[in-house]
């Protein structure tokens, strides 16, 4: 793995080098890195996946560059260390249509249109750690596969698009309970997103989302997964630069069927959940921020988890391309003997290519 | 067949009729396009001019707006690079992709001043590596920009070239014209060294030959810090300044530390961008305010 890493590292300084008129063909190249520092009670436990103090929680390299008249390619690499060995895997690599009207097709390796924060990569997430019911639902790695994509711009007055996609489901190897699986060769996960966005006012938008994904899981039987989510943003128009205040909600559903006759999952799961927050930009560089997060988890029509957490943030961003943020956590598990506390410090830097931000 | 006659020659006839729709990133060329549009011509603004141009957020709305455009005109020189690809992207329009006449560029088709040279580090700031991206702060520029827009419009819309060509000419002569009376004006305040916040004001002070020899951003995009304030505050003594301009979708707070030292200062906040405050609706009003301020108006 080691010796991969640096041939991929040395190819990539190379091709970044080269020179004459060459260069403006090269991609744009990014480095973001996130160092974290975490301390919980349940991080002591030595069989934690979350263990106590500071590490690098992903580097992630990107490349983008248009292909051709027609299509762009992005390939994002995620550079994380799991029980102890460095892996380096491709988060999304995909091509994208330039030249179509209406539509974007997508196809290669993406984050599913699955809720509003499943496709944010990790250094974007409004709060250091993903959301609970993402976790739990969408596993720790999101719902991320290969397929293809048509997203649709429709033609009303306000901003409205669908999505539709279809990913093949590889085995998912994040921590949770895995929603759909690969069991069925040619088993596809059908996804749809609608997603509407109004000004009202220069300074007030209102963006509303509902989402679904169909598809087989581990004993080869439909799981559907829904969600709605609602995002307020006020930038003022005077005096934006200075303040801000958003308001997200996102609640995800899923049901995934059991059979009685396999080893893997003799019974039906039901888990839902949502998160809300309030992000307030006090100052240039500071944010403030608060939210609360509930999910539960009912196997054969019985409650087998319940999770409340709060969260309280403070966030100092110099820069665009640098933020440090400390995060308090206060989770109440039904599965843990008593609630948990943690600290969570994360470093965010970034090099390379300016990021085009999305909204 | 008389009713099938008047509906063909009507239909025939809305291409002809339909203006050009034109989204421009920023409110100086929307201002800029429009008069060299006329009535031929509907024109929008993204950021609006009381925005700090480089930190717009790209909202969905906007790639409504430009899914239906004809045009979008930009800066460019990375001033909307954190922005504009994202809106350009949603848009779903390929006729207003890079390298499509549905796409103009101006500020690499104008005269760029601070281009740095030799290898640039964010160590610097902010600091953009194609030269200071305010081109339409300069009047020359402004009539420059006009010709080139002109020009545009006239490959999209051929029935009305002259028209455009006319206009733009006209907004040419009258921007060297106010130049003249402008740098006049100017010249008889005695004013040479002014300060401002950020970059914003150079290409107008570089037209009128006034030295700016520190920003209140200790560098491009770093809010001012109390070391720097106190190099700023040496520098008010040493060269004898008498006006500071912030532009205004700055925080003028710093304000009140520079008069504590140096009460007769002037300190202006001031719109630099067409609907920068009420009362700029042409680059002649942006342009008329920046000298009236100077002539302590």
């Amino acid at each position: 793995m080691k010796l991969f890493l640096l041939i991929f590292l040395f190819s990539i300084s190379s091709f970044a080098r080269t020179g004459g008129t060459s260069n403006a063909f090269n991609p744009d190249i990014s480095l973001n890195t996130l160092f974290l520092y975490q301390n919980s009670g349940h991080g002591n436990d030595s069989t934690s996946s979350d263990p106590n103090g500071f590490s690098l929680n992903e580097a992630e390299l990107g490349f983008m560059s248009d292909v051709d008249v027609y299509a762009k390619m992005v390939g994002i690499f995620s550079i994380t260390q799991e029980k102890g060995e460095w892996k380096i895997s491709p988060e999304e690599a995909y091509a994208e249509s330039l030249s179509l009207p209406y539509v974007t097709l997508k196809a290669g390796k993406f984050k599913a249109a699955l809720g509003k924060y499943n496709q944010v990569h990790t250094h974007a997430w409004p709060f250091i750690d993903n959301q609970l019911i993402n976790n739990e639902l969408l596993t720790s790695d999101g719902l991320n596969s290969t397929g293809l994509s048509a997203a649709a711009l429709i033609p009303l007055p306000w901003f409205s698009e669908l999505v539709l996609q279809g990913l093949a489901m590889p085995k998912i190897t994040g921590t949770g309970t895995p929603p759909f699986d690969n069991t069925s060769p040619n088993g596809v996960v059908a996804i749809g997103r609608l997603k509407n966005l109004f000004d009202l006012s220069d300074s007030l938008t209102a963006e509303f989302g509902i989402s679904g994904a169909t598809g087989p899981n581990a004993v080869d039987k439909k799981t559907n997964v829904g969600g709605a989510d609602m995002t307020f943003k006020w930038r003022p128009v005077e005096g934006g630069k200075y303040h801000a205040l958003i308001w997200s909600t996102e609640y995800l559903n899923g049901f995934q069927p059991g059979d009685p006759l396999s080893t893997l999952q003799t019974s039906d799961i039901r888990t839902q959940g949502g998160s809300t927050f309030l992000q307030w930009q006090w100052a240039e560089r500071w944010w403030l921020q608060g939210r609360t997060e509930y999910e539960d988890q009912k196997t054969a029509g019985t409650f087998t988890a319940v999770k409340k957490k709060n969260s309280v943030l403070v966030g100092f961003l110099p820069t665009e391309f640098s933020g440090f943020r400390v995060q308090y956590d206060h989770l109440d598990d039904s599965t843990l003997d008593k609630p948990d506390n943690r600290i969570l410090f994360q470093v965010n830097l970034s090099i390379g290519a300016h990021p085009a931000h999305s909204y | 067949m008389k009713l099938f006659i008047i509906l063909s020659a009507f239909l025939f006839s809305l291409p002809a009729l339909a203006k050009l729709n034109v989204v421009t990133t920023l409110t100086d060329l929307a201002a800029i396009t429009s008069e060299i549009g006329g009535s031929e011509v509907a024109v929008e603004a993204i950021a609006k001019g009381t925005q700090d141009p480089h930190f717009i957020e790209a909202k969905p709305s906007y790639m409504v707006k430009l899914h239906k455009a004809d045009l979008v005109i930009s800066i460019g020189l990375e001033l909307e690079v954190g922005w504009l690809p994202s809106i350009i992207s949603g848009a779903r329009n390929p006729e207003i992709l890079k390298g499509q006449k549905g796409y103009l560029e101006i500020g690499p088709l104008v005269n760029v001043i601070e281009v740095p040279s030799g290898k640039i580090s964010r160590a610097e700031g902010d600091v953009h590596p194609d030269g200071n991206p305010h081109v339409t702060l300069s009047p020359k520029n402004v009539g420059l920009i006009g010709e080139k827009i002109a020009q545009r419009l006239g490959e999209l819309d051929p029935a009305h070239s002259s028209d455009f060509k006319g206009r733009a000419e006209k907004l040419k002569s009258r921007m060297d014209s106010k130049t003249k009376e402008w740098k006049a004006r100017i010249d008889k305040t005695g004013i040479k060294t002014i300060i401002t916040y950020h970059k914003t004001l150079n290409y107008f002070l570089d037209t009128f030959g006034i030295k700016n020899p520190i920003d209140l951003e200790p560098k491009p995009g770093i809010p001012p810090t109390s070391k720097h304030i106190l190099d700023v505050l040496k520098i008010i003594k040493e060269k004898n300044i008498s006006l500071i301009l912030i532009e205004n979708y700055f925080d003028s707070k710093i304000a009140d530390r520079i008069k504590e030292d140096f009460p007769k200062v002037r300190i202006v906040s001031v719109g630099v961008a067409v609907e920068g405050e009420p009362g700029l609706k042409t680059m002649d009003d942006v342009f008329e305010k920046l000298v009236s301020i100077m002539e302590g108006k």
